[in-house]
């Protein structure tokens, strides 16, 4: 294929995959892809690689792997051993589950414990381990649990309600409403800037984000130093690292700073 | 914490007690995310009782060599994964198009191949230029062009289409020359 006739693949294909396109001009690309095998492979592999960044899709309707292949694995899964192994597994779960009491499982603090732990495990792993890549290590560090509660101010509903819209990931509700208050008053509280900035950070509304912890770092308050773990955070779901180490080395001149020690570590493995 | 041949050892030889070692370190992890995303605790055990299924087959069939993460970060992405073709599977049913039925072993040897496609594709990605991969990384997440120009202080918004354009023909070509692609794709 020639560059100026891939080029022209490539911008439909990005289009589409984009939803950058009308309901028409969709449509005709869909019928296109009927008619050209060629488009058709160049945008199977755009659907793959878009499935690298998107969660919300998987891979198997793409291709379809060579059936020699699929045959070989299978025999493997069909094999005494595989059956062997199996039934290992289903023991090994059903003691995991003896280990693991019924009432923990019930207890409505399960789930912040198990979130803890999982972080806890997490962190001791990277200090030991490197080589992932920066958006693993921003979902290691982006669990938003320490945040503090805002229900506890009963005067501000509108801040615990901002508070719960955000525990429920319905961060683009949240944030319109931390903006909004924000904007309104004068005098703002540390928890409702990070609450603000995490908002926009979920939202991808990175200098939003921005704005909000800067802000936080230039005032006056105990909770001053919050602002550069979260702002080292944004710039590290960008992937901008020279700009996440930077933030990361302001929190390690001091120690006393929040999350002193996981930004040394984050720093190590950054570098 | 033990090594990864620790664990990989104990699957191979289908070691009860590893293996539970690994539905403790492991399991919860993968749990929160199934629940977090649709699925219930069933969902959860099933996908991790195939995710150690697919390590196993993957060494003895596919010469897997080195998991060259962590075995944590290893097992959490298969077990993502998984739940993500599980999930789309589940969406595609109650569309009108219902695939035939396969058994569990054939598609249990589906999912570990198109593992292996999804994770050439990442490996590609990974070895590309600093640059490239951050505009790429943007592109690929649907950013406008208008805010990857911010964003990468670019001089203009046909300076980051070129950009792209460059970087993701470069990935492709990378993709479709590597000789484990052919077998990936029919």
């Amino acid at each position: 294929m020639d560059a100026n006739h891939q080029e022209k693949y490539h911008d439909q294909i990005d289009a589409y995959l984009r939803n950058e396109l009308s309901l028409e001009d969709k449509a005709l690309f869909e019928q296109s892809l009927g008619n050209d095998s060629e488009l058709l492979m160049e945008f199977k592999v755009h659907q793959e690689l878009f499935a690298q960044m998107d969660e919300s899709t998987w891979i198997n309707e793409s291709f379809t792997p060579d059936i020699e292949e699929v045959k070989e694995v299978e025999i493997y899964f069909r094999s005494s051993e595989a059956k062997k192994l199996k039934d290992t597994i289903a023991k090994a779960q059903a003691n995991y589950k003896k280990k693991s009491s019924p009432s923990f499982f019930k207890n409505k603090l399960f789930l912040p414990i198990l979130a803890a732990a999982s972080v806890a495990i997490f962190v001791v792993l990277y200090t030991m381990n490197s080589g992932d890549s920066s958006q693993d290590l921003y979902v290691t560090y982006s669990q938003w649990q320490d945040i503090p509660s805002l229900t506890s101010r009963s005067d501000e509903s509108q801040l615990a309600e901002g508070q719960r819209l955000f525990e429920q990931k319905k961060y683009s509700e949240s944030y319109a409403l931390f903006k909004e208050y924000v904007e309104k008053e004068n005098e703002i509280l540390p928890p409702v800037l990070i609450y603000s900035g995490l908002s926009a950070l979920e939202l991808n509304k990175y200098k939003e984000a921005i704005s909000y912890f800067d802000r936080l770092i230039d005032s006056d308050t105990i909770d001053q130093s919050k602002g550069y773990w979260y702002k080292a955070l944004v710039y590290l779901k960008q992937n901008k690292k020279q700009n996440t180490i930077t933030v990361l080395e302001e929190i390690k001149t001091n120690k006393s700073n929040y999350k002193y020690q996981e930004a040394v570590e984050l720093l190590d493995k950054l570098k | 914490m033990k090594n990864n041949d620790y664990f990989i050892e104990g699957i191979l030889q289908s070691n009860e007690k590893v293996i539970t070692e690994i539905y403790s370190l492991f399991f919860p992890k993968c749990l929160k995310f199934v629940l977090q995303n649709k699925g219930q605790t069933v969902d959860a055990e099933d996908i991790f009782q195939k995710v150690l299924m697919q390590i196993s087959a993957r060494i003895r069939c596919k010469e897997l060599q080195v998991i060259n993460s962590t075995f944590e970060a290893y097992i959490f992405t298969a077990c993502k994964n998984l739940w993500r073709r599980e999930l789309n599977k589940r969406k595609r049913v109650t569309k009108t198009e219902v695939k035939e039925l396969v058994s569990e072993e054939s598609d249990m040897a589906y999912a570990l191949l198109e593992q292996e496609r999804w994770e050439l594709f990442k490996e590609k990605l990974e070895k590309l230029s600093e640059n490239c991969k951050q505009v790429l990384t943007l592109f690929l997440k649907k950013v406008s062009y208008a805010d990857i120009v911010l964003q990468l202080s670019y001089s203009s918004e046909t300076v980051a289409r070129q950009r792209v354009f460059k970087c993701k023909a470069k990935l492709i070509k990378s993709v479709k020359s590597d000789e484990r692609f052919k077998n990936l794709i029919s």
